[in-house]
């Protein structure tokens, strides 16, 4: 007999009894929805965390830093905690010693208040650049100009706003040359970044960008550790120049052969893979989180397909007295439990793909649903029905079709 | 009394050889069948008679392919099939044996024709095949207007004549009815029994268990069981 038959006999079984169906696929929708809705979250948010870290730090250059994105354990943080903290001069130090730097930058940031005219720009990040950073890491102005050494020098008190701030103050591409206080400081505008969008919710306009001394002049805190950036001559290549920059700090800070380096090279690779490190470990969890739900779907299954073969003895006699073998039966049973589990996956599908749709939307995140997890969701809910359906119809078949006919 | 054995040159459909066949319940074993031997010949109407608790049930379903006995032997349409594997008894039943049961037996959620379809779907005929040959047989035993009606839009009667249609579409060589007109009114099981008795009149092999002395005289031939042996044979 055609196996295609006895499917679709068990598809007629499944209609005839929709309420008790849906309720025991539920288990499986369950779980694929929350495969499909983390996978798509999750990859999302690799997706936009790579995007941050490539914007902030340009595949070509390097930072040198106390603190390492990634996983830590408690050991290595106090330790970095331990080190001293990086500072202007030793910047400026890299930049004059180095020979393999094409530039080296530096920045401090705090956060504070900007006021024009009864406007104000509250909890805003203040940022003090060395007048490198538009070599280094580029700028994207809208309007104006960048910060020029001989301003740092003098710590002259210009500043470039974020688009969020100048919109908050209503200032436009018109108004360079205008004054804006800053924690009571007054500033003269010189340029207007363009908008960066938000992350997560919180907007990356909300900052002011001043020269580097003024900022440790007005607003640093003596441990201020700064942030190093270095970008390597062109043609030579990144580890050379991270070597040289290890070297010149390491004798700066006058370290012997024996001592451990007491900083960190950063780089956009490490980080990202610090990153996926973390987002892989987000990932496993999916994956037990996702197999505990499968697995409770499956006993439902489980128990559903047991109760049908109980109610349907009679039926089984019947159809085996009429000629079916046990394989038969067994292909009866084993449809319908696949089939509940992979109309369980099919709604779970469905549901994902709405709530990662109104993630997408909603957050930004650029969540989405990928080829890859539609496949696993559907093909291990399939498995789930296979693997829990194979007892109760093994059971119906080794029914005694006598037995079975004789059943109440 | 030992009777002289006629020669007959008709064929034997069914042929048991001092068949037995106990079961366990529990910790006490139940003899159900005592070194039965039965012959029924092609074309011949037999009836099984006897309390309950006689083993026409057990003779019943070994006759039927639906259980092996312990002992003796069986051959069907001169094949032994007593010791037939579980994949070969089902290909026998398919092939060369319909039930009628006495409660119809048919699947709730089938129409008329799907349960009629169903042993040829086991014999793997094919769709186009299947679906004339079910509704031929329908036609014959009256039913073509209720072809696509389901077991619930039906009457008693209209059911077994379905149940009938069902066991008759793979043309057995034995038909095997238990109690068919049991959960039936009189009169609906007058005409049940006129339509067993036309089915026979086409040739059929039939061996009809049942309680109703009425019933058992419509056949050609009368077998008592008692305590598992055979009491009385009228036709032996």
């Amino acid at each position: 007999m055609r196996q295609g038959e006895t499917m679709r006999a068990a598809l007629g079984s499944l209609r005839s009894n929709p309420v008790r169906s849906l309720l025991t696929a539920f288990g499986v929708t369950v779980g694929v929805t929350a495969v499909v809705v983390l996978v798509g979250v999750v990859s999302g948010i690799g997706g936009f965390v790579q995007l941050q870290f490539e914007s902030m730090l340009s595949a070509r250059a390097f930072n040198i830093s106390r603190h390492n994105p990634g996983f830590h354990d408690a050991e290595s943080m106090a330790k970095s905690r331990s080190w001293p903290p990086l500072t202007a001069s030793e910047a400026e130090a890299l930049e004059e010693y180095m020979t393999t730097a094409r530039a080296v930058s530096w920045s401090g940031n705090a956060t504070g208040t900007v006021v024009r005219r009864g406007l104000s720009a509250g909890n805003v990040r203040i940022q003090g650049l060395s007048s490198s950073t538009e070599e280094v890491s580029g700028s994207d102005l809208s309007v104006g100009r960048f910060i020029s050494l001989a301003e740092d020098e003098a710590c002259s008190r210009v500043c470039i706003l974020g688009s969020g701030v100048a919109e908050a103050l209503e200032l436009t591409d018109t108004s360079l040359g205008v004054s804006v206080f800053v924690e009571g400081h007054r500033f003269t505008v010189i340029g207007i970044n363009d908008a960066a969008g938000s992350v997560m919710g919180r907007s990356m306009d909300d900052n002011i960008s001043i020269p580097f001394n003024t900022f440790r002049n007005l607003f640093a805190r003596p441990d201020m550790d700064v942030r190093i950036t270095v970008l390597p001559i062109e043609g030579i290549d990144m580890e050379t120049c991270q070597e040289e920059a290890v070297q010149v700090l390491r004798q700066l800070r006058g370290l012997t052969a024996e001592d451990e380096d007491n900083f960190y090279i950063v780089t956009q690779e490490g980080a990202l893979s610090s990153i996926n490190e973390l987002l892989s470990g987000v990932a496993s969890v999916t994956i037990g989180i996702a197999a505990i739900s499968l697995l409770v779907g499956g006993i439902g299954i489980m128990n559903i397909t047991l109760v049908s073969v109980a109610e349907r003895t009679t039926e089984i006699g019947t159809r085996r007295a009429l000629g079916a073998t046990r394989g038969n039966v067994v292909v009866q049973f084993l449809s319908e439990a696949v089939m509940v589990s992979t109309l369980g996956g099919l709604i779970g599908l469905l549901l994902g793909v709405v709530l990662v749709y109104g993630v997408s939307r909603l957050t930004p995140l650029p969540a989405a649903v990928s080829g890859w997890s539609i496949a696993a969701a559907l093909g291990f809910s399939g498995v789930v029905g296979l693997l829990f359906g194979v007892f109760p119809a093994w059971k119906a078949s080794q029914l005694v079709p006598m037995e079975a006919l004789r059943h109440e | 009394m030992p009777q002289p054995e006629i020669p007959d040159s008709r064929l034997s459909v069914v042929d048991t050889q001092n068949i037995s066949k106990s079961y366990r319940m529990g910790e006490v074993v139940v003899s159900a069948l005592e070194g039965v031997n039965l012959r029924l010949r092609q074309g011949e109407f037999a009836t099984v008679m006897g309390a309950s608790g006689s083993g026409k049930s057990t003779l019943l379903s070994i006759i039927g392919c639906l259980d092996r006995p312990d002992s003796g032997s069986y051959l069907l349409m001169g094949k032994r099939v007593d010791g037939m594997n579980d994949g070969e008894l089902a290909r026998v039943r398919n092939r060369n044996i319909g039930f009628i049961f006495q409660t119809f037996n048919l699947l709730p959620r089938a129409t008329s024709v799907q349960n009629v379809e169903l042993p040829l779907m086991y014999g793997g005929v094919a769709g186009k095949e299947r679906r004339q040959r079910a509704l031929a047989i329908l036609e014959r035993v009256g039913l073509s207007s209720r072809a696509h009606h389901r077991p619930s839009q039906l009457s008693g009667g209209e059911r077994q004549r379905v149940a009938i249609a069902r066991a008759l579409v793979t043309e057995p060589s034995l038909l095997l009815a238990d109690e068919p007109t049991g959960n039936l009114d009189s009169v609906t099981g007058r005409s049940i029994m006129d339509l067993i008795q036309q089915v026979h009149n086409e040739g059929n092999t039939i061996l009809l268990v049942t309680h109703d002395p009425l019933v058992s005289a419509m056949g050609s031939r009368m077998i008592r069981l008692r305590d598992g042996q055979v009491q009385e044979d009228t036709g032996s």
